[in-house]
């Protein structure tokens, strides 16, 4: 199942809660399709140090992909970067500019850098321009993302929808104003809506943002249909999205209600991988009989939470997808070796073990 | 079968007790709990359990959840109120409290709410906490118990106070801010319980973490390493007995050696980082996690129910 997955489409999302092991699961499953001969690029939302460390990215991850030293057995290649909200505003405002000058203007703003990481949505916006970026890119033929947390990952999937629901909004309209300069600037400021904004923030911080917005004047219109083209995209035949979760009722519950936004959505998943899984030693009762008290105790621990965690996954929420189960790693992966057994783990028969 | 283990009879001091040994009380405002971590090291049961420890002590319990974690109504005791509060509504509510009546829910609608919140970084956390001020404030509960979100939402959130200090400079959000504040410092009304696993990157991470709220001026109401695994039981195996072992299960067991004297070198560092003690809170042989478990470790740890 998920081997179909890695060698057929051209995007895969990788989602789940933090701590699941997400990103490994995203950097395994991009150094799966690349021992398939596939050009993969890996893309992480989510700032994460441990990735650039465990790729052997010598200088971490940056804002451009970058290419993955693999042993030479491996005939596909693979990229990483890291989302950096500025750097990618500063490219899509560069690119999206309609007038000679207006990138310098939008990017003198002083909200224009601090707006990339801190407006709630803006960095999840910046995370679908990537992607599209990167899958019109024909240097790759898979685009591997590694969402935020899952409260934040429907954002990443929201984002265009909230950004063409804004630009369509009143308020936004009011705020772009529609006459001369001096006419938009009094009609803002007299908005009965505007001054109560202006109530909370003052006065002083709306005219930044009313300024901020107008630099952005006639860019909207390729904002919107990048915005569309990723709409259609996410929900496409070639794009998978993989859940990631631990086999315990708390992950599946949360995994589900966000499995339940994704289907809302008009998205459906794919698959859902169980990382972390407990690995039932099986031993014969002869041999069991022999063995020291403190090791059989040790034992019948692990077997009952292997049971246990059997037990959850087949209760999952029947909405949830078909699960792999893979197994619990001694220690943190932290090379690429690791991550090349996870990732035979992931596409090889016998295992990832389908849930019996 | 699970078994529950006893902790260590120091750690039996419970965290709500602290700084100076007293029960809180609703009249003199209720203590405040921010319950802190990395994703995935069970800040969520950490809740429930210092829920069910609070309530078996007589007093009466608030979990605010934020974004609607429902899993906290499913572990807490019957007799714990749970609310969840989620950033919007809680925008939404604040706006309505000032005033703003019908444009609070139009303008939290409209998305311009979100390009303002950008001029004022924080807003979101800061109505969130002031949610939990409002809730500790109202007098009816003993105990308020925060399930914070994961670690790098809540640094900033403990810092997004200060940081609109700084930006705004005066009205209703400041006014909110230092309200909050006052709360945040007060060590005898508000502390952090830090809950970690004891692997690597979640230790590392809480260890950034201590010094984040320290730098804050938040009190450290409470330390806890959650899921320690029984792996203790092979540490005593003698060289005999291991060399007796079936190939199979002596791989099995020496990668659990391996993992239990990582985790105990784990935990010393995460001690040596806080400077006092921690509570181990043992992993069940379950993936299943429910209420009559989380009191049976709340019992462990912080002793019988009082009659």
């Amino acid at each position: 199942m998920i081997t179909d997955l890695i060698s057929e489409r051209s995007v895969i999302v990788c989602c789940g809660s933090g701590g699941v092991g997400k990103t490994t699961m995203a950097a395994s499953i991009g150094l799966a399709a690349a021992t398939l001969g596939r050009k993969v690029v890996v893309i992480t939302v989510d700032p994460a140090r441990r990735l650039g460390d465990a790729l052997g990215l010598d200088s971490g991850l940056g804002a451009d992909p970058a290419q993955v030293v693999l042993p030479d057995d491996v005939s596909g290649e693979l990229w990483a970067m890291m989302l950096d909200p500025a750097t990618e505003l500063e490219r899509v405002i560069r690119t999206t500019a309609v007038r000679p000058g207006q990138a310098d203007e939008a990017l003198a703003n002083p909200f224009t850098q601090s707006i990339a990481t801190s407006l709630g949505g803006t960095q999840e916006y910046m995370a679908t321009e990537a992607v599209y970026r990167l899958t019109s890119d024909e240097a790759f033929d898979l685009v591997v993302v590694d969402t935020p947390p899952s409260d934040k990952a429907m954002a990443v999937v929201e984002a265009p929808d909230v950004l063409v629901k804004f630009l369509d909004h009143q308020v936004f309209k009011l705020l772009m104003g529609t006459g001369g300069r001096a006419a938009r600037l009094l009609s803002a400021a007299t908005q009965p809506l505007l001054r109560a904004v202006g109530r909370v923030i003052g006065s002083n911080v709306l005219n930044d943002v009313v300024n901020f917005l107008r630099a952005f004047t006639g860019m909207e219109t390729s904002f919107r249909q990048r915005a569309i083209t990723v709409q259609k995209m996410w929900r496409s035949d070639s794009t998978a999205f993989v859940l990631v979760a631990t086999p315990t009722t708390e992950s599946l519950n949360e995994i589900s209600r966000f499995n339940d936004e994704l289907i809302s959505a008009g998205i459906s998943s794919t698959a859902l991988i169980a990382n972390g899984a407990t690995k039932e030693v099986l031993i014969d009762a002869e041999t069991s009989g022999h063995l020291p008290a403190s090791a059989a105790e040790w034992l019948g621990w692990q077997s009952e939470l292997a049971e246990s965690e059997r037990t959850v996954l087949r209760a999952r929420n029947a909405n949830l997808p078909e699960v792999a189960m893979v197994g619990r790693l001694h220690e943190d992966v932290h090379d690429v070796d690791g991550l090349l057994q996870l990732a035979d783990e992931l596409v090889s028969t016998s295992s990832p073990k389908k849930l019996q | 079968m699970v078994e529950i283990a006893m902790s260590d009879a120091s750690n039996t001091v419970a965290p709500w007790l602290l700084p100076d040994g007293t029960l809180p009380t609703a009249e003199r405002g209720a203590r405040v709990l921010l319950v802190l971590g990395k994703g995935g090291v069970g800040r969520t049961t950490t809740t429930a359990l210092l829920a069910h420890g609070a309530h078996a002590a007589g007093l009466n319990v608030l979990v605010v959840a934020i974004d609607g974690k429902s899993s906290l109504h499913r572990l807490c005791p019957g007799g714990v109120d749970v609310r969840s509060v989620t950033a919007g509504s809680a925008l939404e509510d604040y706006l309505l409290d000032q005033g703003f009546g019908n444009f609070a829910r139009r303008l939290a609608q409209s998305g311009v709410i979100e390009v303002v919140g950008a001029a004022a970084p924080g807003i979101h956390d800061l109505v969130v906490l002031g949610k939990v001020k409002q809730f500790a404030n109202i007098g009816q509960h003993d105990v308020v118990i925060l399930d914070a979100p994961a670690t790098g939402h809540a640094t900033s959130m403990l810092s997004s106070v200060s940081g609109l200090l700084d930006i705004v400079e005066g009205g209703p959000i400041r006014e909110q801010a230092l309200d909050v504040q006052r709360l945040l410092m007060d060590a005898g009304r508000c502390g952090a319980v830090v809950v970690t696993k004891a692997e690597t990157t979640p230790v590392n991470e809480s260890i950034e973490l201590i010094s984040a709220i320290r730098s804050v001026d938040v009190a450290l109401a409470g330390a806890i390493v959650n899921a320690v695994e029984p792996d203790e039981l092979l540490i005593n195996l003698s060289k005999k007995e291991h060399s007796r072992l079936p190939a199979q299960v002596a791989e099995v067991i020496d990668a659990a050696i391996a993992r239990h004297q990582q985790s105990q070198h784990n935990i010393s560092r995460f001690v040596n980082a806080l400077g006092t003690s921690v509570m181990e809170v043992e992993k069940l042989s379950t993936a299943d996690l429910n209420r009559d478990l989380v009191a049976k470790l709340a019992t462990a740890a912080y002793g019988e129910p009082v009659s």
